[in-house]
């Protein structure tokens, strides 16, 4: 049993063993958040690495205010931001003037959709939505935060976190279906 | 009006109502839902080696070690100077004449003081590359 309390007081104490333990439980959660955020693969485990180094650091600030993931999100999502921020990879087209008119323009993942394969193909189709759909995407379903946590985490009010959540949702059942109709022509 | 029914639809996935037998929705926008919904929510792997616990841990134990070593190795040479500069202030002011032989030693073997400072360093950089290998 993962006790956060028992866990944090274990590593401001310097105990190694404890903070591998904490590594552990939460490596798939930042993993996933970075990994949908960033495109760039060769920085994807840096940038793990480097939320880690950041969460071992600032630990003494974390106050059980919030959940631990939550506040380990925040810091994953942060890194991820002022990465894509660094590189100027996406940042300035991430936000276009009117999110509500995103639709997919491109079609190259379409010869993926097999049937079977639906995760991956949606997978595909989420890489290419801006970034704060991908955001609440993975923030809602992937690490299973509320639309509470995810304004915490991300600053995003809780009703455009919804907002969000309802379009991204409504675009990739339009083109999911689209695209199966399409096949079975 | 569509709008509307892919809200409820959402809704109702949401809370788990996949086989709600009083849904009145076309089945295609619910079967397109109810994929879409297992979709994302079927975990993805991680692309992460099974050893990145191991390596991040031992990236900041290092760090850390390194950190303390330093300000180990700060804190003994300063010692050191305070201890000296206080010996020469303190005959200085007992003797001058023996404050200035004291001093004029001290330069006379410099060398030897700064070969033995540097040799204090050398094996704390040496130590932390041995770790750094191990």
């Amino acid at each position: 049993m993962f006790n956060e309390k028992d866990i944090i007081t274990r590593i401001l104490n310097k105990d190694f063993q404890a903070f591998e333990l904490l590594v552990r439980q939460y490596e798939r959660l930042v993993f996933f958040v970075i990994n949908r955020l960033v495109h760039d693969h060769q920085d994807k485990e840096d940038l793990c690495q480097e939320v880690f180094i950041k969460i071992h650091k600032n630990l003494y600030k974390f106050e059980f205010k919030s959940k631990l993931s939550t506040w380990i999100a925040r810091i994953a999502y942060l890194t991820a931001i002022n990465h894509l921020k660094l590189n100027k990879q996406e940042w300035l087209s991430e936000y276009p003037d009117n999110i509500d008119q995103y639709y997919f323009t491109n079609e190259n993942p379409e010869h993926t959709l097999i049937k079977k394969d639906t995760v991956h193909y949606v997978n595909e189709l989420i890489q290419e939505m801006p970034l704060q759909y991908r955001t609440v995407l993975t923030l809602y379903h992937l690490n299973e935060f509320s639309c509470l946590e995810i304004e915490e985490i991300t600053g995003i009010p809780e009703g455009t976190v919804k907002s969000y959540l309802f379009r991204a949702r409504k675009l990739l059942k339009e083109k999911i279906e689209k695209d199966l109709k399409k096949k079975e022509i | 009006m569509k709008a509307s029914k892919d809200q409820k639809i959402q809704e109702m996935l949401e809370k788990g109502l996949r086989n709600d037998p009083q849904q009145s929705f076309e089945n295609d926008d619910l079967l397109y839902y109810k994929q879409l919904f297992q979709a994302l929510d079927s975990g993805q792997e991680s692309g992460l080696p099974e050893n990145f616990a191991a390596k991040v841990t031992k990236k900041i134990q290092k760090a850390t070690y390194q950190k303390q070593d330093i300000w180990f190795a700060l804190t003994i040479i300063l010692t050191f100077a305070a201890t000296f500069g206080t010996a020469y202030l303190v005959l200085r002011l007992i003797n001058p004449d023996v404050g200035s032989q004291f001093y004029e030693i001290n330069i006379r073997f410099k060398y030897v003081i700064v070969l033995g400072v540097l040799t204090f360093l050398g094996i704390f950089y040496y130590k932390d590359k041995v770790n750094v290998w191990n």
